[in-house]
């Protein structure tokens, strides 16, 4: 130990982070906090978001009864504004499931530990996300029964074989893709909790389907070995599946020669305003989430400040993006291509355009504040403006452009009716349903993971490297 | 095989790894370990391959992509090739984005059957963890006793040494297992038992509807059975059926005439031809617009065998359809108008009937352009014309000559 020049030693000394989890858990106390809400009865919190949530699913699915049975006539589309709700909600959707992909999959190869406490529900939150996502392309058709036709079987009609060179066939590709790896990232990453879950239940109904979910894991190091090598390599998929599936999705207005549309930039843009809703969204269930499961240990500021910066850097990005589009209109000196960008801002949808660019870009610059990340009521309601703003970017982008396009004779207004709204508001009854029931009958938190990063019987510094 | 294992409990991941370098310095072997979570440097101490998943993951990603590549250009450029906009049927471009996610798919669900057959996981498989809560905070560590020189004593010492909780020798009954046989045995034989009845069940229901589907086609002319016949037969009422329902059928009156229709009333021969050549004059005077019409007329239904200047030099009659007689020189000259309007409306040898595809009053006008290309002058001998057609009532209903022949 030097004495002289003591300052300069403690001066340069790295400060210790505070920990992630809070509390001084141990891996016996994680058990037990995650566990205990899938044993114990639901609380009346639970039961009465779920009757709401319940209610509006029912109130949507009605909806689309009645939308497919009478035909998309009962929408407000017309010849010009050929999309409106329906691909808007469902870029939408497909939007929010990418962040839970980054929180899992990205964070995973970039070592980020802070992600152990909210990637199960960031996975979860996209599973129901692209649930709710890939309803739309399918009532969307004129008619739905005959949806299998977009899969290449040899069939009776030829064979008569899908057009391959299609954007929209590729959505399809791309999200049955998507759905199906974030659902295998997601179980393969449950089945060590489910095996905790199921060791702590009494013989009887949940013990049995606990048995068959854990498909008899028993925590050997060579299957743990092994399992951190899928999770390693379904990461490692998911991450270019993620920029791939959102491109695809972009390219089905790049593709297209309409003004607004037709441009370059759409599948980065797409990623980042994707995972930027995504991100807000997280941040809005899991402070919903540790609230009302009482996981404020496990939910903590080293979780939600790195959300927000996150949120922030997408956010500008986006606000980079838009401005790139405007500029590039300009500057290229295409008449409609810079009618575009004026009917945006001052035509029939301008109110749009304004939510849009308040949300997006202006509010998220609160958070370079870290006073107004701590503030958790400020973050929660940033949060929940954002994807309002997300929304309303899909909505302007499509609708916009339809409403306006090359030949002023085409121009046409559009208004959803009362169908859509519902399916709209049903799709948000969906995901909440499907959340609200992971969160009573699934860990909501990744315990083995967590577990791994707990100071707990480590020598020296905690952090996992 | 052992004879015996020596089961440790551990409560700290930190006294797990030390306890197996500790063990390991010593000569002993462990044979596995067990913990609630992946441990950091687990692997390692243990001295464990890394998983060939990685490599599983990787071929399954290129053979996904090869396959889907192949059976898209398959599809596109072979099967059936259709014209999308002029693209070309190979487009690699636009191939590449369902190659990529069929690679990621192949790839992503085989890795994880393999890593499911590769850990022996699946539904039904009883867990076989060697002491409780290791699920929950306990870490475990298994060591085979391989001979008679084992030194227990000094195993325990180290395990010891390293904050072991609980120190078992056991005798291992099928594997690492300590489920009671009993029990086990009888679950798993009722289970066999079951899944044998729904698999026998399964082949019976299965080979029970080949037969009857094989037994039930019968007539192959017959249209089979049709799912979700949708838009296949419209139930709209067809313009030119008969119903029973509608008035008359839906036929039309006997006689009835198309608009604008005017029936030739010769026999479609030679004889009509000259008979039609006789009697008929051109009822259509020869002014400038009839005349363009007539030119616009030529130019769309004949020009293709009778070319543009009347000589039969027309694109098909170079391509192989027999060359008509020239329009403008030998006997086309001497035709009567009333000849040529026959010969255009009911055909004549190779030349198919017009009389289905222009109006009468068009038909007129075209013989004032043939004349202009034969290079007469048009008689624009119009009221007399329409008169003399009317008495021979060469374009009248079949109403005022029913003792004419029966013509069409």
């Amino acid at each position: 130990m030097a004495e002289a020049s003591i300052v300069w030693e403690d001066s340069r000394a790295e400060p210790v982070p505070p920990p992630l989890i809070a509390g001084d858990k141990t891996p016996g106390e994680v058990t037990r906090d995650v566990c205990a809400p899938l044993e114990r009865r639901p609380t009346g919190l639970w039961w009465a978001a779920l009757s709401v949530s319940v209610s509006v699913l029912l109130v949507g699915a009605a909806a689309v009864t009645y939308q497919i049975a009478m035909g998309i006539g009962t929408w407000g589309l017309n010849r010009t504004v050929g999309w409106a709700f329906d691909i808007t909600n469902f870029v939408f959707w497909i939007g929010i499931g990418h962040a839970g992909t980054l929180i899992s999959a990205i964070l995973l190869l970039f070592r980020q530990s802070w992600r152990t406490s909210v990637n199960r529900s960031a996975e979860a939150m996209t599973i129901f996300a692209v649930i709710c996502a890939g309803l739309f392309p399918l009532i969307h058709m004129g008619r739905p029964w005959l949806a299998y036709w977009m899969v290449p079987y040899p069939n009776a009609r030829g064979s008569l074989w899908i057009n391959f060179r299609s954007p929209l066939v590729w959505d399809f590709f791309a999200i049955a893709t998507y759905f199906t790896i974030s659902l295998l990232f997601w179980y393969v990453g449950m089945i060590p909790d489910l095996a905790t879950a199921r060791d702590r239940a009494p013989a009887g109904m949940r013990r049995r389907w606990l048995d068959w979910a854990s498909l008899g894991w028993d925590g050997s190091a060579r299957t743990w070995h092994r399992w951190e090598t899928v999770c390693l390599l379904l990461a490692g998929l998911a991450t270019p599946l993620v920029i791939s599936v959102h491109s695809i999705v972009s390219s089905d207005f790049a593709t297209a020669v309409l003004p607004g549309w037709h441009t370059t930039i759409f599948p980065p843009y797409f990623v980042a305003g994707a995972i930027f809703s995504g991100l807000a969204m997280v941040l809005t269930l899991m402070l919903i989430a540790r609230k009302v499961m009482h996981l404020e240990d496990y939910i903590t500021q080293r979780h939600i400040d790195p959300m927000c910066k996150l949120t922030l850097a997408t956010g500008s990005l986006v606000g980079l993006a838009y401005l790139t589009e405007f500029f590039t209109a300009m500057y290229s000196g295409n008449p409609y291509e810079q009618f575009v960008f004026v009917n945006r801002a001052w035509g029939p949808w301008g109110w749009a355009f304004a939510v849009m660019v308040a949300c997006n870009v202006l509010l998220p610059q609160a958070f370079w504040f870290p006073s107004v990340r701590r503030k958790l009521i400020a973050v929660f309601a940033i949060s929940i403006l954002i994807n309002v703003g997300m929304w309303f970017e899909r909505f302007v982008i499509i609708v916009a452009s339809l409403g306006r396009d090359f030949l002023p004779s085409s121009w046409s207004s559009y208004a959803p009716t009362s169908i859509e709204l519902a399916t709209l508001a049903g799709s948000f009854g969906l995901f909440f349903t499907c959340f609200l029931l992971f969160c009573r009958f699934l860990p909501m938190i990744a315990m083995g993971e967590v577990k791994s990063v707990l100071r707990e019987g480590r020598h020296g510094e905690g952090g996992h490297t | 095989m052992s004879e015996r294992v020596v089961v440790t409990t551990f409560s700290r991941e930190a006294d797990l790894l030390a306890a197996i370098r500790g063990v390991r310095a010593g000569g002993w072997r462990p044979s596995d370990a067990y913990a609630p979570y992946a441990v950091h440097g687990l692997d390692e101490a243990l001295g464990l391959r890394p998983s060939r998943l990685g490599w599983v993951c990787g071929l399954l990603a290129v053979a996904g992509a090869t396959c889907m590549l192949w059976f898209q250009y398959w599809t596109s450029a072979v099967d059936w090739p259709i014209n999308v906009g002029g693209k070309p049927l190979n487009s690699l471009p636009a191939f590449v984005p369902v190659v990529f996610e069929a690679a990621v798919l192949v790839a992503g669900v085989g890795t994880v059957l393999a890593f499911l057959m590769a850990s022996r996981l699946r539904p039904g498989r009883k867990p076989s963890a060697p002491v409780p809560g290791i699920s929950d905070d306990r870490f475990a560590l298994i060591i085979e006793e391989t001979d008679a020189t084992f030194d227990m004593a000094a195993l325990r010492r180290v395990l010891k040494q390293h904050g072991a909780v609980i120190i078992e020798e056991r005798v291992p009954a099928q594997g690492h297992g300590n489920e009671t046989a009993g029990d086990a045995g009888h679950v798993r034989e009722s289970r066999a038992n079951r899944l044998l009845g729904a698999n026998v069940a399964l082949m019976v229901a299965l080979c029970v509807s080949v037969v009857a589907v094989w037994l039930g086609s019968g007539d192959g002319a017959r249209r089979n059975w049709h799912f979700l016949p949708t838009m296949l037969r419209s139930p709209a009422y067809d313009v030119y059926e008969t119903y029973a329902e509608l008035p008359h059928g839906n036929a039309p009156v006997a006689g009835t005439l198309a608009r604008d229709e005017h029936r030739l009333r010769y026999p479609a021969t030679e004889e009509g031809a000259q008979l039609a050549g006789r009697e008929l004059r051109n009822p259509v005077a020869g002014e400038d617009q009839a005349v363009r019409r007539g030119a616009a007329v030529y130019q769309s239904f004949c020009a293709a065998c009778h070319g543009s200047g009347g000589q039969g030099d027309g694109g098909v009659s170079q391509r192989g359809y027999p060359p008509p007689p020239s329009l403008v020189t030998g006997d086309s000259v001497k035709m009567p108008d009333g000849q040529l309007f026959h010969i255009i409306t009911y055909g004549r040898q190779n030349m198919p009937a017009h009389g289905n595809l222009l109006g009468a009053a068009d038909r007129w006008k075209v013989i004032l352009h043939i004349r202009k290309l034969q290079g007469k002058e048009v008689v624009p001998e119009a009221e007399a014309a329409e008169e003399s057609n009317q008495s021979h009532a060469g374009n009248e209903p079949a109403i005022e000559e029913a003792e004419r022949e029966n013509v069409p």
